[in-house]
């Protein structure tokens, strides 16, 4: 079965759109003002979790360890992904905001996503890929949530965003991420 | 505390370590004339003059603007937040003292339509505590296209992991060096939590020029900006606990029409965030903003070539 995503926002598109065509305008960026986007093919968005680690860690189900950010979409030049644009809504506020990125887990998150599409463990489930952040930790990973209960989640790191003992790359099975999380959260250290 | 890296440590090998990126250009002095040529630094009356109710520059630092965009009201952006009240704040026991008000979050008239974006940019964290080290050599890169200056010849000589070396009082040698890119099997002594962090690291680089506690007004980021220095800054991650903090540059603004401030903010860990709401940032970044490190031009001009 293909890959599910959430529902968008019903303004989410239009939000995006508008952010991107005045992307020019509000940075002097060489990078934005070198690259054309595709704004009439936005694609499905997927929505984005931040993990809260400590909770994870503390034996919680992965579902109840994460705070929704909001929504991401893969903004294409020329067909390939140059720019995702997260629309964060602010609980309790009416203000949405676009956070554009052109960095490297943009291009990192259409490779995960066209490779995941047709992996034989995907193909034959249900899922619903989603993005699973840890900034504090640096952790990236694509999340996919089974129809079929959390047992059978998988987290897939993206290259880049695999902490150790992480692999970028390599699916883990919900209990595997869970034990991995406990394993950064024991060793690490309060910083300065 | 300074200290100056006498001719051994100059030799040291970098073990080969820092990838193509972070040596790019090669660094010679014909790469730097070729990317002062495209700044436009050598064409004098290369920028666009501000219109009459702007402020007063200098010719000297008008000169040396990159890139100057007359949009004024013409670009229709309004946007209509302007609360601003929930930056800085210092949360989660962060320290940070950024409260900002309406006014300071939001550019002064004179700014209005005009943006400006600096050639600097963070080199990606070689390791994953290494913000600090990517944003400092970041600023090393940049001054050095600027100036061709030797102290920071020899930093990039040396590249991130020497940095760390020279930064942690236990790591005397280079088997720091030897990791690859984000290494998973790199150990915690290479890879400290507690690690450099950016104000030690600009100031062992010799580019430190000040700063301030918590997020200032908008102002002085546009005159840092204005005055070709990029900005450091430090900040928390949001819900941690223990608490995590981060490194960020600041390399270009914007203030649209309605006095609204844009920044580009360079992350080494995941790249270029371009038009970022200042009045915003913490709900954008997901993170506080604690402490903001003024750069210049390094200090250590003795330093033989």
């Amino acid at each position: 079965m293909p890959l599910q995503f959430v529902k968008e926002y019903p303004n989410g598109p239009a939000l995006v759109r508008d952010r991107i065509q005045k992307l020019p305008f509000i940075s002097k960026h060489p990078k934005v003002l070198a690259t054309s986007f595709d704004i009439e093919r936005l694609g499905k968005p997927h929505a984005v979790y931040d993990l809260r680690p400590e909770d994870l860690a503390s034996g919680k189900l992965l579902a109840d360890s994460v705070h929704p950010r909001g929504q991401r979409y893969l903004v294409h030049s020329e067909g390939e992904p140059a720019a995702s644009a997260e629309v964060i809504w602010i609980r309790g506020k009416t203000a949405q905001y676009v956070h554009i990125n052109i960095g490297r887990f943009v291009g990192a998150t259409g490779h995960a996503l066209r490779y995941l599409e047709a992996h034989e463990q995907v193909k034959f489930g249900s899922f619903e890929a989603r993005l699973l952040r840890c900034r504090p930790l640096y952790l990236m990973a694509i999340w996919l949530k089974s129809d079929t209960g959390e047992q059978n989640d998988l987290i897939y790191p993206l290259n880049g965003g695999a902490p150790a003992p992480f692999l970028p790359e390599q699916l883990y099975p919900v209990a595997d991420f869970q034990g991995n999380i406990q394993i950064i959260v024991q060793t690490r250290q309060p910083a300065p | 505390m300074e200290n100056t890296p006498d001719a051994n440590e100059k030799r040291k090998p970098m073990a080969g370590k820092r990838k193509p990126a972070e040596r790019r250009a090669g660094k010679s002095s014909s790469n730097r004339r070729n990317f002062l040529k495209n700044a436009g630094i050598a064409a004098a009356g290369a920028f666009m003059a501000k219109p009459a109710s702007a402020l007063t520059i200098s010719p000297n630092l008008a000169a040396q603007w990159l890139e100057l965009v007359t949009l004024g009201d013409d670009s229709g952006i309004i946007y209509s937040d302007g609360s601003g009240g929930d930056s800085g704040g210092g949360g989660n026991g962060g320290g940070g003292s950024g409260s900002n008000t309406t006014s300071d979050c939001l550019c002064n008239e004179a700014w209005y339509g005009w943006g400006y974006h600096l050639y600097a940019e963070a080199e990606e964290q070689y390791q994953t505590n290494w913000c600090g080290l990517g944003v400092g050599m970041g600023i090393v890169d940049y001054y050095y296209y600027l100036y061709g200056n030797c102290y920071d010849a020899y930093w990039i000589s040396m590249g991130q992991c020497a940095l760390y070396k020279f930064m942690m009082i236990d790591i005397a040698s280079d088997y720091c060096c030897q990791f690859a890119f984000r290494d998973p099997n790199i150990p915690s002594s290479c890879n400290d939590s507690q690690g450099p962090g950016i104000g030690p690291v600009i100031a062992r680089t010799a580019h430190d020029n000040g700063g301030v506690d918590g997020q200032p007004g908008i102002d002085s980021i546009v005159s840092q900006i204005d005055q070709t220095q990029p900005i450091a800054i430090r900040v928390l991650w949001i819900n941690t606990n223990p608490p995590v903090y981060h490194a960020l540059m600041i390399s270009g603004y914007y203030c649209a029409g309605d006095g609204t401030g844009f920044i580009d903010i360079s992350d080494p860990w995941n790249g270029d965030d371009p038009g970022v709401e200042y009045c915003n940032f913490q709900q954008s970044y997901g993170a506080t903003w604690l402490n903001t490190f003024f750069t210049g031009p390094s200090r250590n001009t003795s330093y033989p070539c």
